[in-house]
């Protein structure tokens, strides 16, 4: 009787390892796509893009000569408005992927090795069922070589797998994004070239005096004039901020999709030395990015 | 022709750039001539304003390029749903060895209570079982184990 349940209950342990699916080599794309997936300031920017009209309105002349140009930022605002939702998803899907993509390649993410360890333990535990320690843990270890080999293998077919079957559309999709963060850059520019404009207009305005403004002699405007230029700086200096991080999150995007390109093309020597060095560096150069914007 | 030149998001963008170089032209210029005395104060404000609109104009080409960005992710972005839905199952199908496992040494422990007629044991294991049951995932088989295992001890063994 213990001979034959010891075997039974061995070759179960042996049996569910051997049907599991290790832990293969694929440090560098899993950290490659767990930084990716932050895709650097992206959100972000996209908000200050979506906010952007609103900002501008508030900031344009009420007279009637702005009137075109009001009517071209109402435009902006109803377009971006109209727009968050989709932009956002895009970033999420985006990220998803290069998440779903990290957790596929996680160390442990195929490995049963502590499982193993609990049925052992259980049996280890249970000197009734008249199995011996040694047995085990020698049937344990066999296990886990097993199932390390089988699942290992399964990790690397099924992470090339996701990127053969979808690095294409990936591709598609950051090539899409880095289109937008161009339109990003582009109104964010347009709204500090607006501003800086409509600034130098109120201060020349103001700096040129007219018969009849009484008290208000050059010491007066010239005071009014500094206060106007300081109040004026903070929102300069916030625009410079959104530049600089929509420029970062171009550059970030420019990274991950290169990255993702390589990846794509090795994807049947993902543990090639050269893909991996070159992994690494697209890590090290997006974190030195999420670094300048965590500066700013 | 001109609809040819503005169909994507590439020649709207480079179409906007052109409004921004009108706009700057237009900006510097009218800076310039008011600085050097060649337009009054009047004609600098005059031109302001169709500065602000050619960068209107700008901008809102510029969001217009992001409706064919959008459009042109619409297919590459459902195919990604569904492969991050693939990936998630095939992290979840791991999840569910994984707990088969645990309910496999959860088996162990209570065959071993049975065999040494330990009633103690035998109710702590069966309660660990039915615990197990209680997650979400393998609900069925460890339940099946729990149940078999209350109805009927020795079976088990």
């Amino acid at each position: 009787m213990h001979r034959a349940k010891r075997f039974a209950l061995l070759f179960a342990l042996f049996a569910i390892v051997s049907t599991g699916m290790g832990c293969a080599n694929l440090g560098a794309v899993r950290s490659f796509a767990a930084t990716s997936s932050q895709l650097t300031g992206y959100r972000e920017v996209t908000e200050r893009y979506v906010g952007s009209a609103d900002r501008q309105l508030a900031n344009l002349p009420a007279g009637k000569l702005y009137d075109p140009a009001r009517k071209e930022l109402q435009a902006l605002k109803q377009s971006s408005e109209q727009q968050k939702d989709s932009l956002l998803k895009l970033h999420d899907t985006a990220t998803g992927y290069m998440s779903a993509l990290a957790e596929l390649a996680g160390e442990d993410a195929y490995s049963l090795n502590a499982d193993i360890d609990k049925v052992s333990g259980a049996i280890t535990a249970a000197p009734e069922l008249g199995i011996g320690a040694e047995d085990v843990a020698a049937y344990g270890k066999i296990a886990k070589l097993v199932s390390s080999w089988a699942l290992a293998a399964k990790q690397a077919r099924d992470v090339k797998a996701m990127l053969k079957t979808y690095g294409d559309d990936m591709d598609r999709l950051l090539g899409a994004m880095q289109r937008a963060a161009r339109s990003y850059e582009g109104v964010l520019q347009q709204e500090k070239a607006s501003a800086d404009s409509i600034q130098m207009l109120r201060l020349t305005v103001w700096k040129q005096p007219k018969s009849g403004d009484g008290l208000l002699d050059e010491a007066r405007r010239d005071a009014i004039v500094a206060m106007s230029n300081n109040s004026y700086a903070g929102i300069a200096e916030q625009q410079a901020k959104a530049l600089q991080a929509a420029a970062a999150a171009s550059q970030g995007l420019a990274q991950v999709r290169s990255g993702h390109a390589a990846m794509l093309k090795d994807a049947d020597r993902l543990k090639s030395k050269q893909l991996q060095a070159l992994l690494k560096q697209a890590v090290a150069d997006m974190k030195t990015v999420r670094a300048q914007l965590d500066a700013l | 022709m001109a609809k040819q030149i503005l169909e994507t998001a590439e020649s709207v963008q480079a179409a906007a750039d052109q409004f921004v170089a009108c706009a700057d032209d237009v900006g510097k210029r009218a800076k310039a001539g008011f600085d050097a005395g060649d337009i009054s104060i009047e004609e600098f404000i005059a031109q302001v304003p169709e500065e602000l609109r050619l960068r209107g104009q700008a901008m809102v080409l510029y969001s217009k390029a992001i409706d064919y960005v959008l459009t042109d992710a619409q297919l590459p972005q459902a195919e990604l749903d569904q492969a991050i839905a693939e990936a998630r199952a095939k992290i979840a199908t791991i999840k569910q060895v994984r707990k088969a496992i645990e309910i496999f040494a959860g088996v162990v422990v209570l065959a071993a209570a049975i065999v040494a007629r330990d009633a103690n044991g035998t109710v702590k294991a069966t309660k660990a079982l039915a615990k197990l049951a209680k997650s979400d995932e393998h609900k069925p088989a460890a339940k099946a184990a729990a149940k078999k295992a209350k109805k009927d001890p020795k079976t088990v063994a």
